[in-house]
């Protein structure tokens, strides 16, 4: 994405914009690729109106299932358009007889 | 019992729908598809693919029946069926997610657990989000009202959840063969869906590659391969 500056200088945008589907809804968020997953995560989330600052418990996966750890680089993992899951995680179970 | 009025509940699960039709195309790329609707109830098919010839061949791992009465005052109530019949039966796989920590006993909880008390001793899907689970007295502490605003009971949550535990995980089949004592006396051949780790299977590849790169590296500088075309 090119951006052109009130002195004519032709800047590039480092952004992406990415498809968050958070839990159901689905939402696009464009972020800086250099900031880390959890930006995205709280970007998705405020986007979604799901109104949590804490991102404590949410899990961003890839269309194949992929976890994205909140503290990885954006550009390491996502392209920009990518197609994103985001839930939250239900915890463990099982233990009961 | 009726304590949602069922038009409600159905308006909220074709709202679910929707939603889960805008992806479809996805969720089938993974696996899964909603392959039947009666009311509320909503069938789903996991699939996975196993080695086959002349191509993989898919299989169904794993087929629930979501019952969404009383959503969502309850979450949805799960049932592992027969994709075919839609009778209830075991499931063949585990549900296994190989990204929590094994327990105390060096194992990882697998929550497909037999013997509900409540449903008829019938197996169930014990995990927040699954009637089953907050009906268990074990989790009498652990309201689903509690969790009802994060979308745990959602289909689409559900659905990414039980792809992950009982077909992204599925490998292959294992084909074994037992002779029954007599009087029956008779081969009894049995097939297992074969579930891994994914992450560890592609690391212990990747290193394995990797390990191979580094040999043919040596061999390289130390003064060239035997592989025929290999130039110094």
């Amino acid at each position: 994405v090119l951006l052109k500056s009130t002195a004519g200088v032709t800047l590039s945008n480092p952004n992406i914009t990415v498809h968050v589907v958070v839990t159901s809804v689905p939402v696009d968020v464009t972020v800086n690729p250099h900031q880390h997953i959890e930006q995205l995560i709280r970007e998705a989330l405020r986007k979604a109106e799901q109104g949590a600052s804490d991102i404590a418990g949410w899990e961003l996966k890839t269309v194949g299932g992929d976890l994205l750890a909140p503290g990885e680089r954006i550009s390491d993992r996502v392209s920009n358009g990518d197609k994103l899951f985001l839930n939250k995680n239900a915890g463990g179970g099982g233990a009961c007889r | 019992v009726s304590l949602v009025d069922p038009a409600i509940s159905r308006r909220k699960l074709d709202r679910e729908l929707d939603a889960f039709a805008a992806q479809a195309e996805d969720y089938r790329r993974r696996g899964y598809v909603v392959v039947g609707r009666d009311d509320l109830n909503v069938d789903v098919a996991f699939f996975a693919h196993v080695p086959a010839v002349p191509a993989p061949l898919p299989i169904v791992s794993v087929c629930v029946r979501l019952d969404f009465t009383n959503y969502d005052l309850w979450p949805p109530s799960l049932t592992f069926i027969d994709v075919i019949t839609g009778t209830p039966i075991q499931p063949h796989v585990a549900a296994i997610n190989y990204a929590d920590p094994p327990g105390p006993d060096g194992v990882r909880p697998n929550v497909v657990v037999n013997g509900h008390r409540r449903y008829n001793g019938r197996p169930f899907y014990c995990q927040r989000g699954v009637r089953e689970y907050h009906d268990h007295d074990e989790h009498d502490g652990d309201d689903w009202l509690l969790y009802r605003s994060d979308g745990l009971g959602e289909l689409a949550s559900l659905c990414q959840r039980i792809w992950q535990r009982m077909a992204q995980n599925v490998a292959g089949l294992q084909f074994q063969s037992l002779l029954a004592p007599p009087p029956i006396d008779a081969v009894l051949p049995q097939t297992l869906i074969v579930q891994v780790d994914r992450d560890m299977m592609r690391a212990d590849l990747m290193n394995q590659l990797q390990a191979q790169g580094a040999a043919h590296a040596q061999t390289e500088v130390q003064g060239g391969s035997q592989l025929p075309g290999f130039r110094r």
